[in-house]
């Protein structure tokens, strides 16, 4: 097994923290096209290598399949930059590169030979500025799947691990749950990466279903945290900025029923459930009530939710640190389903998120409850005058919002492999853009804004650079401004 | 850490050029919130525009006027399609326009197909796009100490930067307080109170609405100028924290102000060092790491603007029958 490449894995991560798994698609497009190396700049063999703005590193240390340091091997390094140097007593060796770009590790292959290594190059992408790409391990002897014929098929140790294994030190291929990816790439996955290379470009079709179906899941989840962030709007008039901290607090709840507490996965989930909901009625009785109460504008109050929305941030940051928090620590089996990779947490998930905003649907169409919040979002006014309790309504949306949001970080957490202090965050302009698509303050157009937004986000990197791709959902929402906007199932009104 | 260091770091942000480059984005907008009204999220948006304006001609060899030129026009063209959308729609509108159009830009920036352009994520670093600014410096080489703080003259965060920056504040200030008072100023300040009775007065308020978003944005891509020459162009540090700071900068001094953004930033910016310090120099690291104490500054910088705007939407300056947050 000469899998010391990099592991192929397919895209379906949505979240800039994630984007390691396309990135590492795209290097093996780029290892395609570009044929020819470009000359060397300027990389520097150093004794170690801590990567900054300025430089990413590639280092590692060579030893033989029994763990033993070899010394005095050149290693050559190549590609965007190149240099050589010798590894030290203890087998470790670092170059300081000062491109991003895709580089090849080489070491002699007599050597590899001598010390049964399974392989005597492999290749990692550098990116400074990309947290998990900015230093590349490469170790041979783990690529050797001929020593005890049992890695061959184990997920997460086939040779470098893309350089994004959290990695201080090289041994750390395979831990999925903090490098954040979406270990995802099952045996199959990565035994097919290979021959597939070739193919990969005229496998657009595949890549379309698979995009599209990544789409559709992250428009679930989205749709989870937006509809209720619409409920809000429509009862209040409030965007709130806050609400995508209420998505990355049903996560870390998760996290810590799961990891910290050690419970069982359904009862975190509904631990976490049940604080996002007792943070919307904490907060609603305590901020947002008595700021209506004293006729505070909405526009007054949004800038309150940024406050709020700093502040809970870094309070998660501060006490649980700026890496990606796990929920699950085991990788679940991927099955394909006709053009399709999936696994069965993901439909889950996905089966979950539906049942969830149905559930929402009957309940603001069948219920009392219900049609007095859909006459509060009407006209609050006017339902007061008719005898609703709009406070009583606005109290519930807040409860019911948060829990929600809570629901769709836990969801998350799990599809992505993690959560971190800022997740919700990054997701907030997506629910906004999901929002003002549907209509603000329409229940069902926030479904299917985020439906249309998920699906461009994941779509659009068919065709335009993967970096790119949130950018494109949101000249979504700019464009149908200059259409049509008051979104998709917004009434035409004069707003101005 | 001794008190002495901590006053002097303190102080030391009084007159760094961080604080004028978010005293310039500050007025910018007050013109646009302030003065008319205008819920602009997206003011860090301005601010990258105008260094990517700055500093990409300036590694192209453009000289200093040119390129100047370049970050204002870029910033009057984005202001134009923004506006021209958005401003006849209500605030929510103009408030997630800008905000989504500022993360676009960002998202565009950082880029590794605009490399070649804009440096990717890494951005553009300050051997490109400062030396000729530092070379305009009249100041002698090596270093000056006045007071507490030495700097040098005029390489990177320097006494030269600091000149022009905070004399920048200074004529910016005073335009803005010869708008505030003028005929112009006085239909914008119509605008914010009730566009409706503008309108029926026969003004175009769409137009005085772009006027207004152009000027301020104008004053944010200076602000970004400024914010870039003492350290690199990096997309990420224009991202939508900037705005965030701005708008706290602005509701603490009192929007519709003419000295409320400069006292914002350095009160802002004096506290915030100050209280980040001692939190590092009283509280051993092991209880609370570094980069916990700067989360924590963050979490001071959120809680002061909830708590701004719920007990105090007028800020230290401001009056509270100005600034009533009509939308």
């Amino acid at each position: 097994m000469t899998a010391a490449t990099i592991r192929c894995r397919r895209h379906r991560s949505v979240l800039p923290p994630l984007t390691a798994l396309a990135a590492a698609l795209i290097a093996i497009l780029m290892t395609l096209t570009i044929s020819q190396p470009t000359p060397a700049i300027a990389a520097e063999s150093v004794a170690t290598c801590n990567p900054t703005a300025q430089n990413g590193c590639v280092n590692g240390i060579l030893q033989d399949a029994s763990k033993k340091p070899i010394a005095g091997v050149t290693v050559t390094l190549s590609g965007a930059e190149s240099a050589t140097t010798q590894t030290d007593a203890n087998g470790k060796w670092a170059f300081s590169v000062t491109a991003d770009g895709t580089y090849t590790v080489t070491i002699d292959e007599s050597v590899a030979k001598k010390h049964g290594l399974g392989t005597n190059t492999a290749d990692v992408e550098i990116v400074k500025n990309s947290f998990d790409k900015q230093r590349g391990v490469v170790r041979f002897d783990q690529s050797a799947g001929s020593a005890g014929g049992s890695s061959d098929s184990s997920n997460g140790s086939s040779g470098t691990s893309d350089g994004s294994s959290s990695g201080d030190d090289g041994g750390t291929a395979g831990t999925n749950g903090s490098s954040g990816e979406r270990g995802s790439s099952s045996a199959h996955d990565t035994a097919d990466a290979t021959d597939k290379l070739s193919a990969t470009l005229a496998n657009i079709g595949a890549r379309f279903w698979q995009q599209l179906y990544s789409g559709v899941i992250f428009g679930l989840m989205l749709g989870l945290m937006s509809v209720g962030m619409n409920l809000v709007y429509g009862t209040t008039r409030l965007s709130s900025f806050s609400h995508g901290e209420q998505v990355t607090l049903g996560g870390l709840m998760a996290y810590v029923g799961t990891q910290l507490l050690h419970w069982p996965l359904v009862i975190s989930a509904v631990f976490a459930v049940a604080v996002g909901a007792l943070t919307g009625w904490i907060q609603n009785e305590l901020v947002w009530a008595p700021l209506r109460r004293k006729h505070v504008g909405p526009m007054q109050q949004m800038i309150v939710t940024i406050g709020l929305s700093m502040a809970l941030q870094y309070l998660f940051q501060f006490f649980f640190g700026g890496d990606i928090k796990g929920i699950t620590k085991s990788v679940p089996d991927s099955f394909a389903l006709g053009p399709i990779t999936t696994d069965a947490p993901t439909l889950i998930s996905a089966g979950l998120a539906i049942v969830v905003i149905i559930g929402i649907t009957l309940f603001l169409y069948k219920t009392r409850l219900g049609r007095a919040t859909r006459a509060v979002s009407d006209n609050a006014a006017l339902a007061a005058a008719s005898g609703i309790n709009v406070e009583q309504v606005v109290r519930i949306v807040w409860i019911l919002s948060c829990a929600m949001a809570a629901l769709s970080g836990v969801l998350l957490g799990i599809y992505l492999n993690g959560i971190s202090w800022n997740t919700g965050a990054t997701l907030l302009l997506l629910m906004f853009a999901a929002v003002t698509l549907g209509g603000l303050g329409t229940a069902n157009g926030a479904l299917v804004g985020s439906l249309v937004i998920g699906i461009v986000a994941d779509m659009s990197s068919l065709i335009i650079p993967n970096d790119m791709r949130y950018a494109s959902a949101l000249a979504i929402l700019i464009i149908v401004l200059l259409v049509r906007p008051q979104g998709i199932f917004g009434k035409a009104q004069r707003v101005g | 850490m001794d008190i002495l260091t901590i006053i002097s770091n303190a102080a030391g942000e009084l007159i760094a050029p961080t604080t004028a480059a978010y005293v310039l984005a500050a007025i910018g907008l007050n013109i646009h919130f302030g003065m008319t009204g205008l819920m602009n999220m997206g003011q860090a948006g301005f601010m990258l525009l105008g260094a990517y304006g700055f500093a990409v001609t300036q590694s192209m060899g453009a000289n200093l006027f040119a390129s100047i030129c370049a970050a204002v026009a870029l910033a009057v063209i984005y202001a134009l399609l923004l506006g021209i959308p958005t401003l006849k729609l209500g605030p929510d509108y103009l408030s997630m326009v800008t905000l989504a159009a500022a993360e676009i830009i960002r998202i565009i920036g950082r880029s590794t197909s605009m490399t070649n352009l804009t440096g990717g994520s890494a951005g553009i670093s300050p051997q490109d796009f400062t030396t000729q600014f530092e070379n305009l410096s009249p100041l002698p080489d090596g270093s000056t100490t006045f007071l507490l703080w030495t700097y040098s003259n005029n390489i990177a965060n320097s006494w030269w930067l600091r000149i022009v920056a905070w004399a920048l504040v200074i004529v910016a200030t005073l335009l803005v307080w010869r708008w505030f008072h003028s005929p112009w100023g006085r239909v914008l300040k119509g605008i914010r109170e009730d566009e409706n009775a503008i309108r029926s007065l026969g003004k175009n308020v769409t137009k005085y609405k772009m006027e207004s978003l152009i000027l301020g944005g104008i004053f944010g891509a200076f602000a970004g100028i400024i914010f870039v020459l003492p350290r690199s162009v990096q997309p990420d540090s224009l991202g939508r924290t900037v705005t965030f700071y701005t708008w706290t900068i602005l509701l603490l001094g009192g929007a519709a102000t003419i000295f409320g953004p400069i006292l914002g930033s350095c009160l802002l910016w004096v506290l915030l060092t100050f209280v980040k310090e001692t939190m590092r120099g009283t509280i051993p690291e092991t209880l609370i790491s570094s980069n916990q104490v700067e989360a924590l500054g963050w979490v001071i910088v959120g809680v002061a603007l909830m708590c701004l705007v719920i007990f105090r939407p007028q800020g230290l300056l401001g009056d509270r029958k100005e600034l009533a947050f009509n939308a």
